[in-house]
């Protein structure tokens, strides 16, 4: 994933096979070193020595030992990932099969939890709402994180000051920015309905309607784009210069450059947020359970389907059918970011070497 | 320098750390300490009145019982009525507190999932008698806390729903708050609305910037409405939960019309304007002047002595929906429980016993502004509080009742709270609302029986 995106573009594919494959520490030649090699040809396997002893599995014994060291290396993270990853969702697949409150011995259901899952109309609210919201937080989202990159990118002595104010907003915690927008959206003083009530539109209550408060927290979304647009930010740094110049001596102006320099060789990173923004859309939780304490209202308008999982986990203690919810959420999360990446093959341009 | 042994050592190193790793993950899932001899492990009440308990907890200790007793309180922050995320991740932890305060509207369903411990034994081997402490409270309130026949905690206090009027604000408008009286009776449905409509003002732009009743605010619940028309919730004889009954029904169209009457955005845009979602707590309509009346508890008193303590308010009676009715209200509160681990000592039970005595609630009830679960003290009226501000909601324990202590009561509640948001913004009629709580609420509750509810239920206690 990580190699996915580093604009370092010929050796994305390499750099991935590379890292897959753990070998000696200092004998691989770093990703991306050798800009415009082809696909293969630049990572540790051509640098290393010629091998000494083959053994029957195709592995020298330099080789084993080296796999040896790395897996030690990473080992405390191999612990982490197995007690914190592996672990939970084996043992949430498992309980998912089970009618289990936590407490008393868990009862075999089978795939009962999976076809209550499908058949229950409040699932199919809260996969509505959160399919809204990621529909409409996700496109928003990229548009102004990558404005904001944009801003943030100014060649002007002051921008050090423009990154830190455009930044700032991603630093509060979800969990206090809902706080702060009930403030706006006020049906008598907040802004938005002041600017409504310029144009004669009547107070409404914006967190009182279903649709109008997923809105809500959709824009709310939006005040967090700044993580987006560092990574953004690190891909317009690396576009050449050069690039831009010639694109200039041949007349191209401001949007020209834009829509044929600069989007083309972000694209790797725009895969990169649209993919960790589904992921992390498909989990709103924080800011519709702060907003309506917990319940989703209105009218079941902000049961996201994180926080309806919540709920019968913890409200309903059916951790069976809360097991069931989050693994057919991991699976058409999964299934997503496939497809993304699918689609992405015609759209991604990884040809130019940028660096 | 010779790889293999830098490579052994940074192996060896490396192994060390991940089994380090390893066990450290281990030991922090694992059970936790027991609590020492004469100790209890108490999760305890947070905030405001966390110095009325620090006065009871050194009443205790003051006692015989209490003398050779630690009480190590956590204040353990609530995810909020029916989330019971920190229990049950210490229960499973075996980091459990032995008592836990907590709203014993949960109690059945905590109760049958195994969250909580049935205390009958505890008291028994103690040197108690079950029946001497059931009936040592308040009925409706030891109901709560009954399940499948067995106790699973004692109530430490209570709260009862009421009508508060503000008698400025009626007065003002033309109105004579004296009628309002509890001497008077209850109130009619049909006169408060008639009231509503006198005090009702809007601005140029057509907001209502001052209201009187808002059917569904605050305690207002479809479900306090039903129980105005007489409703019950749970049928014993079948086993299951009845949600579309004839009075619940009529309910929650009332709910339906008054929404559509009113304007629901604009009532909504109204609340959200005087108070808004996360508001300070002192800031409120009722408190501002821009509501004329509120559906809520005797506790409400407490808040409005802090924050807006020259306001001049009145108190009484749920509005009948039809005049000759029998007045009705419901009651809920807190209990001390013992969540699954708990130690079930008998200085645990010394403990809750303490707490739910004359003594300690004589600390508590005035500072709160709860009402006692105690019944001496609800007979006796021993205190100045009980004979004055709290005189009337005393007076309604004759008649409440408590919600339906079912084992799926959060369902039950969420569900009737979804209904009513239905109907409140017109999105369902009242029968299709209803009709999709029963639907959600049945085949869970057929997971539990057979169930029968505490016997008799819903019954008056003898004060």
């Amino acid at each position: 994933m990580v190699d996915s995106i580093a604009p370092r573009a010929a050796t994305a594919a390499s750099g991935a096979a590379t890292a897959a494959r753990p070998t000696p520490p200092g004998s691989t030649a770093p990703p991306g070193a050798a800009p415009g090699t082809p696909p293969g040809a630049s990572s540790g396997t051509s640098q290393a020595p010629p091998p000494r002893r083959r053994r029957p599995g195709g592995t020298t014994l330099r080789e084993r030992r080296a796999l040896r060291l790395g897996l030690l290396f990473i080992s405390p993270w191999i612990v982490g990932v197995i007690a914190f990853v592996l672990y939970p969702l084996a043992y949430s697949a498992v309980i998912s099969l089970t009618r289990y409150s936590g407490m008393t011995t868990p009862v075999w259901v089978g795939l009962d939890n999976y076809t209550t899952a499908f058949r229950d109309p409040l699932v199919a609210t809260s996969v509505g709402n959160t399919l809204y919201y990621v529909l409409l937080a996700v496109p928003i989202g990229l548009v102004v994180a990558i404005v904001l990159a944009l801003a943030m990118n100014r060649d002007v002595k002051e921008v050090a000051w423009y990154r830190t104010a455009l930044y700032i907003p991603s630093l509060v915690p979800a969990f206090a920015m809902s706080f702060i927008f009930v403030v706006f959206v006020n049906p008598q003083f907040g802004v938005f309905n002041q600017l409504l009530g310029l144009f004669g539109g009547e107070s409404t209550n914006l967190l009182g309607g279903p649709t109008s408060a997923k809105t809500v927290i959709v824009l709310m979304a939006q005040l967090a784009a700044g993580n987006a647009a560092l990574i953004f930010l690190a891909g317009l740094r690396n576009i050449p210069e050069t690039l831009y110049e010639a694109a200039r001596i041949d007349g191209a102006g401001k949007v020209r450059q834009f829509f044929s320099i600069t989007l083309p060789l972000l694209s790797p990173v725009i895969l990169f947020n649209l993919i960790t923004g589904i992921s992390s859309g498909l989990q709103v939780f924080t800011e519709a359970y702060v907003l309506t304490n917990g319940v989703g209202g209105p009218d079941n308008g902000t049961l996201f389907y994180m926080l309806y999982l919540y709920k019968n986990a913890f409200s309903y203690a059916s951790l069976g059918y809360a097991s069931a919810l989050a693994v057919l959420l991991f699976a058409a999360g999964m299934a997503l970011a496939g497809l993304v990446y699918w689609l992405s093959r015609r759209f991604v341009n990884y040809d130019v070497a940028a660096g | 320098m010779s790889a293999t042994t830098a490579g052994l050592s940074r192996r060896t190193f490396l192994a060390a750390l991940a089994a380090a790793g390893g066990t450290g993950a281990l030991a922090g899932c694992g059970g936790g300490p027991a609590s020492a001899p004469g100790t209890i492990r108490y999760w305890g009440i947070a905030g405001e009145f966390a110095s009325t308990e620090a006065e009871m907890l050194a009443a205790f200790a003051a006692t015989d019982a209490g003398r050779d007793v630690t009480i190590s309180k956590s204040t353990v922050p609530s995810n909020g009525t029916g989330d019971a995320t920190s229990v049950i991740t210490a229960v499973r932890g075996g980091t459990a507190p032995d008592v836990w305060y907590m709203d014993r509207f949960s109690a059945a369903q905590y109760a049958a999932l195994g969250l909580l411990e049935p205390i009958d034994d505890m008291i028994t081997r103690s040197g108690g008698d079950v029946d001497e402490v059931r009936s040592r409270y308040v009925k409706f309130a030891v109901d709560e806390l009954t399940y499948d026949g067995q106790l699973y905690g004692v109530p430490t206090e209570c709260d009862t729903r009421g009508l508060y009027f503000n008698k400025g604000l009626l007065r003002d408008n033309g109105v004579d708050p004296d009628e309002l009286d509890p001497s008077n009776g209850p109130p009619t449905l049909q006169r408060i609305l008639e009231i509503g409509d006198q005090v009702t003002k809007k601005n140029a732009r057509g907001d209502y910037t001052q209201m009187g009743l808002i059917p569904w605010d605050a305690e207002g619940w479809g479900i306090t409405w039903a129980m105005g028309w007489g409703a019950r919730f749970f049928d014993d004889a079948s086993c299951s939960v009845d949600l579309v009954s004839e009075p619940t029904l009529k309910a929650y169209e009332f709910l339906y019309d008054e929404a559509r009457r009113l304007d629901f955005p604009r009532v909504d845009a109204f609340k959200a304007t005087y108070e808004p979602p996360n508001h300070p707590p002192a800031q409120t309509s009722f408190y501002g002047g821009q509501q004329g009346f509120i559906i809520s508890t005797n506790t409400y008193q407490q808040s409005m002595r802090k924050y807006v303590p020259d306001l001049e308010f009145g108190a009484t009676y749920l509005p009948l929906p039809e005049a000759g009715s029998k007045p009705y209200t419901w009651s809920g509160g807190f209990a001390l429980v013992c969540p699954k681990g708990s130690s079930l000592s008998r200085e645990v039970w010394d403990f809750m016993s303490f707490y739910t005595s004359v003594e300690s609630q004589s600390i508590y009830v005035p500072q709160t502004f709860t009402q006692p679960t105690n019944l001496e003290l609800v007979r006796s009226r021993s205190l100045p509080v009980l004979q004055q501000e709290l005189a009337f909601f005393v007076s309604q324990q004759e008649f409440t009742q408590s919600r339906p202590p079912i084992p799926v009561g959060q369902l039950w509640w969420d569900s009737m709270s979804a209904a009513q948001e239905n109907v409140k913004l017109g999105s369902r009629d009242a029968r299709a609302a209803l009709e999709a709580a029963q639907q959600r609420v049945a085949p869970q509750m057929d997971l539990y029986c057979p169930f029968t509810m505490p016997a008799g239920y819903g019954q008056p206690t003898a004060t």
